[in-house]
């Protein structure tokens, strides 16, 4: 579904360059569900949106489904990839309704002069915002921009979803959220990933997380892929286990680790609330 | 007469903010084009009416020529990354050249010939002398319900996104570059069918007659959106021509009047540009103080 091969990507910072991905090559079956940690600086960003079209490869090929993408802009990648960014004000049209931000996304690569709220495409829709069980449905008229980051995220989840990707990006789309509103954004994550058996990658800084979803795990460290757990060592691994590789390793920074005691007291620390 | 012949500068000016309202508040895109695109569609419509063209397909030309324009600016905008004030600027002086070169000379006088606000006058009679009213109205409605069903189609509902968040269009497939080029020529389309509208109606086609379209056309936009608040399509453009019309009325009340309290012909830009500015602030400063008070 998804291959990559030797990719890297330097930053040039003045007269300085910095390189985010190093020679990371990764290669997903269809369903593959990967969860990417590592500390800050790891490049797990930078290796999302690379894959995306976002950001250029500085060297290395990207192909989906068979197709060399390199050279693909993002906007045409997107029809066969979709992303999920941390800041929920960027994923959606804050001045556009809940429901014309659906239709917008539904009508994705097209923009023909047919209207983009067909009567069926409007019951539809809210059909689909019904599933979602938030209670969308009854503010789909509403502005976006009075919708909670909890309420935008799971909108923004049921956008990417809505034509169905090939591959589905998601890069910490749940960090700037409460706890509460996190687990409900990871849950209607899961269940479309479930669902709709999507090839998935998902950055996280939380290791319960990354242990808990996917069948696969990959660890990185200053642009490159340093460890990776698949099926049953993964199902069998445990957070005091990923802390000792990182302590070991000296890779883990202060946010990972702290994540991870957190974790294990079985409290998460509340991040940054909405 | 007074009060017809101010709503019907308020309808005419309209259109041109019509499409101030596109880019101003669709795109977010504070496009300075238009003081040269709205000359540029009364110098299209002169040449061709004293040319013994067709006065109301001189208005159809009028509408191509000002989205060309737009097209320029959105090319050095979006494809070759200049600024977006710098590239509508760069645009509008181009412009002048161009429509200078088009008329031939700075002025062009259409008294004695054949307008489409002319040939209305003589063939509605019946309506007396609202017939110019009547069809000025009609021209400005039909672009509004244009301009609203576009807001309303895939295209419209991309350019309505690319406005709100670049990164988000392209995540969706839509290349923003190209949503705002789109954007840009209907804006400045409406903008010179306005200035085709307003030459024939006023018999004349002048160079500096653009000068301060930006500025009347925010005027509009903003007047309106305090006017009606709404964040429906066909409201929004709906209070862009309320705007339009309230601020023609006050201007001819203010050339009529204005001379009690002391105010010249030649002061009204600058009594418009302040007002502008004023209407700009005053939301910025209201946050402001009650985020103070909220912070204590």
């Amino acid at each position: 579904m998804l291959e990559i091969e030797r990719a890297s990507k330097t930053f040039r910072v003045g007269a300085d360059t910095v390189t985010a991905v190093r020679d990371v090559s990764l290669s997903l079956a269809k369903g593959d569900f990967l969860t990417i940690i590592g500390s800050n600086g790891a490049g797990k960003s930078t290796l999302l949106n690379l894959i995306s079209g976002v950001v250029p490869l500085t060297s290395g090929r990207i192909f989906l489904e068979g197709d060399d993408v390199t050279n693909e802009p993002a906007y045409r990648r997107a029809r066969r990839v979709s992303w999920i960014l941390q800041n929920p004000l960027a994923g959606t049209a804050p001045s556009m309704s809940v429901l014309e931000n659906l239709a917008f996304a539904s009508s994705r690569g097209t923009r023909s002069l047919r209207p983009a709220l067909s009567r069926a495409r409007r019951r539809d829709l809210l059909a689909r915002l019904e599933g979602l069980g938030v209670g969308l449905e009854r503010r789909s008229a509403c502005r976006v921009a009075l919708l909670s980051g909890g309420e935008r995220q799971a909108l923004a989840v049921l956008m990417a979803t809505l034509v169905r990707p090939r591959v589905l990006l998601l890069d910490e789309h749940t960090a700037a959220l409460d706890p509460r509103n996190a687990e409900l954004i990871t849950r209607v994550t899961c269940d479309f990933v479930r669902s709709l058996e999507l090839t998935t990658l998902m950055v996280t800084h939380n290791m319960a997380q990354a242990l808990e979803v996917g069948n696969r795990l990959v660890m990185m460290h200053r642009g490159e892929v340093l460890h990776e757990l698949a099926d049953e060592q993964k199902r069998r691994a445990t957070v005091p286990e990923l802390v000792r590789f990182f302590a070991h390793r000296e890779v883990a920074d202060d946010r990972l680790l702290l994540d991870a005691e957190d974790e294990e007291r079985a409290c998460p620390a509340p991040t940054a609330s909405d | 007469m007074l009060l017809v012949h101010a709503v019907e500068q308020g309808l005419a000016y309209g259109i041109a903010a019509l499409g101030v309202f596109l880019t101003y508040r669709i795109l977010q895109f504070p496009d300075l084009t238009v003081d040269g695109s709205f000359v540029t569609g009364a110098a299209v419509a002169s040449i061709l009416i004293l040319n013994g063209g067709d006065p109301f397909l001189a208005l159809a030309a009028a509408f191509a020529a000002g989205a060309a324009a737009g097209l320029v600016t959105g090319f050095l905008n979006a494809r070759l990354g200049v600024a977006n004030l710098l590239a509508g600027v760069l645009t509008m002086i181009m412009l002048y050249s161009i429509n200078l070169r088009i008329m031939g000379r700075p002025n062009l006088s259409l008294l004695r010939a054949a307008t489409a606000t002319q040939t209305v006058d003589a063939a509605w009679s019946p309506l007396g002398p609202l017939a110019i009213l009547a069809f000025i109205a009609l021209l400005t409605i039909a672009a509004k319900l244009a301009v609203d069903a576009f807001l309303k189609t895939e295209a419209g509902f991309a350019l309505r996104a690319g406005g709100d968040s670049e990164a988000m269009v392209g995540a969706y497939g839509v290349d923003v570059r190209s949503s705002k080029m789109i954007g840009l020529a209907l804006s400045n389309g409406l903008v010179a069918l306005s200035g085709a509208l307003v030459a024939q109606y006023g018999g004349f086609a002048d160079i500096g007659m653009g000068i301060g379209t930006i500025v009347t056309g925010l005027a509009a936009v903003i007047l309106g959106g305090s006017l009606l608040r709404s964040s429906r399509v066909g409201w929004m453009t709906a209070a862009v021509l309320l705007g339009s019309l309230v601020y023609r009325i006050a201007v001819a009340l203010a050339l009529r009047y204005g001379h009690v309290v002391g105010f010249e012909a030649s002061d009204l830009k600058f009594i418009t540009a302040a007002l502008v500015l004023v209407a700009l602030v005053i939301p910025a400063v209201r946050e402001r103080r009650e985020r103070k008070v909220s912070s204590c």
